[in-house]
């Protein structure tokens, strides 16, 4: 259970700020 | 701990002023002048387009990822987990883009690399997000 709480804690540690970037960051492909 | 919540929204306030100042001037600069191109564009879109649609529902999105990751950050700075500055960063930058969409109908970007085109606010909120889950993992590993 331990084990299982870590694991989605790390998820989480990654997920969020991906979640975050994708949300509230707007940088745009550059074509030339 | 107040200090370093109070340090992180001072800084943040900070992040926004910086970012929509060069938002404003950008239209205006010599493109070559600062040795990098410039080159102003209303982005509508999420990051690199991932996600389109309806700008009232990509402002909600940006609301509900900013009171999310404002809530996560802020727990994390209080508690001495992360260095206040990476809730700078990362709030102010959220907040100065999200203000873009609210005012501007999108976000403006203006800083032309080989292969996206960015803003200040862009810089910010990465380099937050990075130091903020760098930080968080090298906890877990203790």
């Amino acid at each position: 259970m331990n084990e299982l709480t870590n694991t989605l804690r790390r998820l989480a540690v990654i997920a969020m700020p991906l979640a975050v970037f994708v949300a509230t960051t707007a940088p745009r492909i550059h074509l030339k | 701990m107040a200090t370093a919540t109070m340090t992180s929204a001072c800084g943040g306030v900070a992040v926004v002023a910086a970012d929509q100042a060069t938002k404003w001037a950008a239209p205006s600069l010599d493109r070559t002048a600062i040795g990098a191109a410039i080159e102003p564009g209303l982005n509508r879109d999420y990051s690199l387009g991932l996600v389109g649609g309806s700008q009232t529902l990509l402002i909600l999105g940006a609301l509900v990822a900013l009171g999310l990751g404002g809530w996560w950050a802020a727990q994390s700075v209080r508690s001495g987990r992360v260095p206040a500055w990476v809730g700078a960063l990362v709030l102010g930058g959220a907040m100065s883009n999200l203000l873009d969409r609210i005012i501007r109908g999108g976000v403006l970007d203006f800083i032309v690399t080989p292969w996206i085109v960015l803003n200040l606010a862009d810089l910010a909120v990465v380099a937050g997000l990075a130091a903020f889950s760098v930080a968080h993992l090298r906890l877990e590993r203790r």
